[in-house]
């Protein structure tokens, strides 16, 4: 057996099942956003479903939402992993603790962190209460809405606080491989401690980071529990529309929901390869 | 030019007992070119580092001509070092690289781009601007480091084991850079290395140091003819060795007495007397004069290396390069210990 039919054995497995569900699946909801659906008589596919949707305020203000919440979670998980991974850089007393603790969150399942979330920021919740009983608000609803606000707080802050020690465990083995040389180098040619940062450190963090808030924007983007368990039902994120429309008794509603799904794909694709444009231009590979 | 005072330096690691460097005393004249020699981990790098600001100073003091300088930001000091790996930024082409040093001094873009140029043509790489790191060899990013260090005109430049990584052939190329750029500039240099032969070829002096100890700083001639210590004779090089009483001008052994230079500064007592292989002549020519028997013959190509019996002892003895006089193992011969190549130390242990 040559070793390129060993190695497409030994892939099968695994691509028929990606081409099964994923890629299968990809296109029979393609099929559906074109309003073809001939088991409901739907047999003519056209793009109603995309101008329904393009026409649609309420996807709009989702769509508004959803980019808001990703972009912003993207951004603070970026900028706190590269804080906190530049702290943990540095030897000090109990840093063995705090590396626990920091990357303690990696373990901890979405939907129990979402619950305790709600528990504790709530209006009603622990903190709130506490709050109160100590006097600092005089009613409970005075507490800032922090959970179910129409900025995503609540959302924003269980994507960071999963996130952030996800993307800093991998700047910190990013800045641990590469020593202190670099920056001190940088301090010796005249370069302050912010210039080294900036034109050293930085450009040297960006292309292994870049992959990962990928990851992060995609997650947040397309991700459902949160923002359903934290979220307001209106407007909601992109995921909670589509499936609301998915599930919606009217069966005729289904192309949206599809089309809605198929979008959110594509923006995610040409996401992905712009984000590659830009880390081989990162790494100088362009 | 600047003059470079350590007193007293001391660094110890934080969550370390034993100093990395231990009261280091040690003064470098303005433009000479210094070496810091010595094992892997006895703490060159360090002091090197601590010169440049880039590690704090535990205790002591960092001088330049006069000035302490223990608490003046690396940045500030105008010190740069080139580091034994180059250390070349990977998303920068050569010329940013060698420019940056200006660009953090928000020096003119096209002053920046002319001075660029005038340094890349100084280390031979006129031309090489536009390239990637990646693109270069070992030889060339060693002398775009240098370029990159130069083009600020520092007043003090610091060598991390610069050839270290290079090899044999690019080391001779560089050795020579090194030189031309230390009197091109004028530039105060240290560099650090292990190896004993680079730092002969290339230092006006040599700091050896061991365990974060200086043990001697002087020409490298000092350190084969005139060794601090029995260490010190041994990292220099081979040395035969010999305890003795040392009484007036000339010391008693068990193969018999040895005249010594009148200006040795050794007091009488016992001493232990150091020549080197290639020291010693073949026959017996008048004073200190000796038979013994050769224990061995070794043909090494370019001459004989003979292990001579010293009372149940062996020393080496480099034999003549064009083989007038050959021994034959396990005959006796003659030998001579020049007196003027003779060293002692105090103690015989």
């Amino acid at each position: 057996m040559t070793n390129r039919a060993r190695v497409s054995l030994l892939l099968a497995p695994s691509l028929i099942i990606l081409c099964v569900l994923f890629f299968g699946g990809f296109l029979l909801g393609i099929m559906q956003s074109l309003n073809y659906m001939p088991m409901i008589g739907l047999d003519s596919p056209n793009f109603e479903a995309y101008k329904m949707m393009f026409t649609d305020e309420q996807f709009f203000q989702s769509l508004l939402l959803t980019l808001w919440i990703s972009i912003v979670t993207t951004v603070l998980v970026i900028v706190l992993s590269i804080v906190s991974a530049l702290a943990l850089r540095n030897t000090f007393v109990g840093k063995r603790l705090v590396n626990f603790l920091y990357q303690f969150p990696i373990t901890v399942p979405y939907v129990v962190i979402t619950i305790g979330t709600l528990f504790l920021f709530s209006q009603s919740g622990s903190v709130a209460r506490i709050a109160y009983n100590m006097g600092i608000i005089s009613d409970q609803s005075m507490f800032p809405e922090l959970v179910n606000d129409k900025f995503g707080l609540g959302i924003i802050f269980v994507y960071v606080w999963k996130q952030v020690p996800f993307i800093g465990v991998i700047v910190l083995s990013i800045l641990q491989s590469m020593g202190n040389n670099f920056e001190e180098l940088a301090r010796s040619l005249g370069a302050n401690k912010w210039q080294s940062f900036r034109h050293v450190l930085l450009p040297i963090i960006i292309p292994g980071i870049l992959p990962a808030s990928i990851i992060t924007f995609a997650y947040t983007f397309g991700s459902y529990e949160v923002p359903f368990l934290l979220g307001r039902p209106y407007p909601a994120v992109l995921s909670i529309l589509a499936y609301r429309l998915y599930d919606n008794v009217d069966l005729n509603a289904r192309p949206e929901a599809m089309a809605m799904a198929v979008f959110m794909t594509a923006f995610l694709v040409v996401l992905v390869f712009l984000y590659k444009k830009l880390l081989n231009k990162a790494s100088g590979r362009d | 030019m600047t003059n470079i005072s350590l007193r007293n330096l001391t660094k110890v690691y934080e969550g370390t007992k034993e100093p990395a460097v231990e009261n280091f005393n040690l003064e470098i004249e303005p433009g000479e070119l210094v070496a810091f020699l010595g094992p892997s981990g006895c703490g060159k790098t360090t002091t090197l580092k601590m010169i440049a600001g880039l590690h704090s100073v535990t205790g002591g003091d960092v001088l330049f001509n006069g000035e302490r300088v223990n608490d003046i930001k690396p940045e500030n000091r105008e010190v740069v070092m080139v580091y034994q790996n180059y250390l070349l930024f990977p998303y920068m082409n050569i010329a940013e690289n060698v420019g940056f040093g200006l660009k953090m001094r928000h020096v003119p873009k096209d002053e920046i781009a002319r001075r660029v140029d005038e340094i890349l043509k100084l280390v031979k790489l006129e031309g090489y601007g536009p390239r990637k790191p990646n693109q270069m060899s070992g030889g060339q990013k060693q002398r775009v480091a240098l370029a990159r260090a130069l083009i600020i005109r520092p007043k003090i430049l610091l060598l991390d084991e610069p050839l270290s990584n290079l090899d044999a052939h690019l080391r001779d190329e560089m050795r020579e850079l090194i030189l031309t750029i230390h009197k091109e500039f004028d530039v105060t240099t240290v560099f650090v290395t292990h190896d004993q032969e680079e730092a002969v070829l290339l230092a006006d002096r040599i700091a050896l140091i061991f365990e974060g100890k200086l043990q001697q700083f002087s020409r490298s001639e000092d350190f084969y003819e005139r060794p601090a210590s029995k260490r010190i004779a041994d990292f220099f090089g081979n040395a035969n060795y010999i305890a003795g009483e040392k009484k007036d001008n000339k010391v008693a052994t068990a193969l018999g007495t040895f005249a010594v230079r009148e200006d040795l500064k050794v007091p009488d007592g016992r001493v232990t007397l150091i020549i080197r292989p290639e020291s010693i002549e073949l026959g017996k020519n008048g004073e200190n004069s000796f038979e013994t028997k050769i224990a061995r013959r070794i043909y090494m190509g370019t001459y004989i290396r003979y292990r001579i019996d010293m009372d149940g002892a062996f020393w080496d003895v480099v034999g003549d390069p064009h083989y007038n006089v050959d021994y034959d193992e396990d005959k006796t011969a003659g030998f001579t210990l020049p007196k003027n190549k003779i060293w002692l130390l105090e103690g015989d242990k």
